[in-house]
C-alpha cells in the first residue's frame, strides 16, 4: 500500500511504543510488526529518529549526573563480615533485652503475688463482699456448673445450686456481684498436652558431616544436661556432632508439633548453627527459623592462661510461621 | 543464594551507587547506602534480589532525604563531593563545566514528578520494564508512556535552565 490509502488503513506507532521499541522492551512479534510498519511509513520513521535522539540525549545527561569517580565495589567478603558482625550484635542485644524483660516480668509477678497473698490472708475488717470485690479475679474462669448463693436468710446455710456436671470441679473462682459473693464452680475436662496428628516432615534435609543419633540420656550427658527441646512435644530424634577442642557439641532435636509438622531445635556454636540453617533453607525455601537466641557460651582454651569465649545460639526451624517458631524458641530455657 | 547475591553484588553495585547518587547527590553517601542495601539483602535473602535491591535503595534514599529535611540541611550539589582525586589531569575549566551540567541535571530531575523520576532512574540503572513495573506499582504497559513523558520533561527542563543560565551569563 502506498499514498494516502496506507496512511488511513495502517495504524501509526504511538510515541510510547517507539520508546518501548528502542528500549527493547517489546516482544519479538511486536518488534516485527513495528519494523514492517516503519519500512512503509515515513512519518513513523521520522518519529522513531526523534524519539531515539530524545532517548540518547537523556542517557547522556544522566551520565553527566554520575559520581565523578567510578564506584568500585569493596570485596564481597567485607560485606559478609559486616553482616556477621551486625547479626552477632543483634543477637546480643536481643538476649539482653529479653533478660531485662524476664526480670521485669518476674518482679511484677512477685509484687502481684505478694499483694494477692496479703489480700487473702490478712484478716479483713470489711465485709466479705467488699473483700471479694477488691481481690483480683483469676482469669481462668471456665464453664460454670453451679453457683453458691449467700446464706439463706431462714436457715443460715449457703445454698448450692448445681446446674450440671458429674465430673469433679477442677477450678474455683470467686466473684463479687453487688453485695453477695457468688462462687462459680468451674469444670474443665483435662486436655491432652499434645495432640499428635499425622507426621509431616517436609524438611528432611540431610545433615552434612558426621552426626551421631543419640537418646535423651546420652544427649543430656554430652551437653551437660542442656538438651535444647520444647517441653511437652514428643522427641523424634536427637542428633549431635562433636565440637573441636573445648567446644560443646552442636545438637539438633527433632520434635513433632501438634500440627503434625516436624520442628527442629538447633543449638551450638554460632557459625555452625548459622551455616546449618542456611543450608537447610537453601534446600527448602519454605523453611523458617526463629530469631536466634544466645545460649551459654563455650570457653575455649587456646593453650594460654586466658580462655576465648565462643558464642553459641539456639534456633527453632520448621515449616511454620516465624512467629510460632519464635514463641516455641522462647519456651526453651537452658541452664547458664 | 550467597553465590547469587555475590554475582548480583558484583554486577549491580555500580548501578546501585549511580541510582542512589542521583537521589542523594553525595558520592560517599551513595556508596555507604549501596553497601547497606547489600548487607540487608544478605539478612533478608529476597526471592527477587535484583528488584529488592533497587526497592530498598529507593527507600533508603527517601529516608535520607527526609532526614536531611529534618536537619534543615539543604543538600546542594557537590557540597559533599570533593574534587576528584582520580582525575587530576582534567583541566579546571572542564571540571567546572561538568559541575555546571551536573547541577542543571540535578535541578531538571527535581522538576519531574516522583513517579517519572523513579521510572527514569530505574531504567537508567538497567532495570527492565517488568522490574520497574513491579517496583513502582505501575502496569508494564504504562512504563513506556511514563518513560516517554519523563525523558521529554527532563530535556525540556534542562534546556530551559540552560538557556536561563546562558542569558544570565551574558547579562
Amino acid at each position: 500500500m502506498t499514498g494516502w490509502m496506507s496512511e488511513i488503513a495502517v495504524r501509526h506507532v504511538p510515541e510510547e511504543e517507539l520508546h518501548a521499541y528502542l528500549d527493547q522492551a517489546l516482544s519479538r512479534s511486536q518488534c516485527v510488526e513495528i519494523e514492517c510498519h516503519l519500512a512503509e511509513c515515513r512519518n513513523c520513521r521520522t518519529d522513531r529518529d526523534r524519539v531515539a535522539a530524545v532517548r540518547d540525549r537523556t542517557t547522556a545527561l544522566l551520565a553527566d549526573a554520575a559520581p565523578r569517580r567510578p564506584a568500585v565495589a569493596p570485596p564481597f567478603e567485607q560485606l559478609v563480615a559486616s553482616h556477621r558482625e551486625r547479626t552477632s550484635a543483634r543477637i546480643v542485644s536481643l538476649a539482653r533485652f529479653r533478660r531485662v524483660g524476664l526480670l521485669a516480668a518476674g518482679l511484677a509477678a512477685a509484687v502481684g503475688a505478694g499483694w494477692w497473698g496479703r489480700g487473702v490472708s490478712a484478716p479483713s475488717a470489711v465485709p466479705t463482699s467488699v473483700a471479694a470485690a477488691t481481690a483480683p479475679v483469676p482469669e481462668r474462669t471456665l464453664v460454670a456448673i453451679g453457683t453458691i448463693t449467700p446464706a439463706d436468710s431462714m436457715t443460715g446455710i449457703p445454698a448450692i445450686r448445681i446446674s450440671r456436671g458429674s465430673r469433679p470441679p477442677l477450678a474455683l473462682s470467686v466473684r463479687a456481684r453487688s453485695e453477695s459473693p457468688v462462687v462459680t464452680v468451674a469444670d474443665r475436662a483435662p486436655e491432652a498436652a499434645v495432640q499428635v496428628s499425622a507426621l509431616v516432615d517436609e524438611d528432611a534435609a540431610p545433615l552434612d558431616g558426621l552426626w551421631q543419633t543419640v537418646d535423651l540420656a546420652r544427649a543430656a550427658a554430652e551437653t551437660g544436661g542442656n538438651v535444647p527441646r520444647i517441653e511437652g512435644l514428643a522427641i523424634l530424634d536427637i542428633q549431635l556432632q562433636h565440637g573441636q577442642g573445648d567446644e560443646r557439641p552442636i545438637v539438633v532435636v527433632a520434635q513433632q508439633h501438634p500440627s503434625g509438622r516436624i520442628i527442629r531445635t538447633i543449638e551450638g556454636p554460632m557459625d555452625r548453627v548459622q551455616d546449618l540453617v542456611m543450608r537447610h533453607r537453601t534446600q527448602n525455601a519454605g523453611l523458617h527459623a526463629s530469631q536466634p537466641d544466645l545460649t551459654p557460651p563455650d570457653y575455649l582454651s587456646d593453650g594460654t592462661v586466658s580462655a576465648r569465649r565462643g558464642l553459641r545460639i539456639l534456633t527453632v526451624t520448621g515449616l511454620l510461621p516465624s512467629d510460632s517458631l519464635n514463641a516455641l524458641a522462647r519456651s526453651i530455657a537452658l541452664r547458664e | 543464594m550467597t553465590d547469587e547475591l555475590e554475582r548480583l553484588y558484583k554486577s549491580t553495585y555500580s548501578a546501585v551507587v549511580r541510582f542512589l547518587y542521583r537521589k542523594v547527590w553525595d558520592a560517599d553517601r551513595a556508596e555507604d547506602l549501596a553497601q547497606e542495601v547489600f548487607i540487608r539483602a544478605m539478612a533478608h535473602r529476597p526471592e527477587k534480589p535484583r528488584a529488592w535491591v533497587f526497592a530498598v535503595a529507593a527507600n533508603l534514599a527517601r529516608d535520607e532525604a527526609r532526614a536531611a529535611i529534618r536537619r534543615k540541611k539543604h543538600l546542594t550539589l557537590l557540597a559533599n563531593d570533593p574534587l576528584p582525586m582520580s582525575t587530576p589531569d582534567l583541566p579546571v575549566d572542564e571540571v567546572m563545566e561538568q559541575d555546571e551540567r551536573k547541577a542543571l541535571v540535578n535541578e531538571a530531575l527535581a522538576e519531574l514528578s516522583v513517579r517519572d523520576r523513579d521510572v527514569l532512574l530505574l531504567w537508567d540503572a538497567g532495570m527492565s520494564y517488568p522490574e520497574i513495573a513491579e517496583q513502582t506499582g505501575l502496569a508494564v504497559g504504562a512504563i513506556g508512556t511514563t518513560l516517554a513523558r519523563a525523558r521529554k520533561r527532563l530535556l525540556d527542563a534542562y534546556d530551559r535552565m540552560d538557556v536561563g543560565n546562558s542569558r544570565a551569563a551574558r547579562s
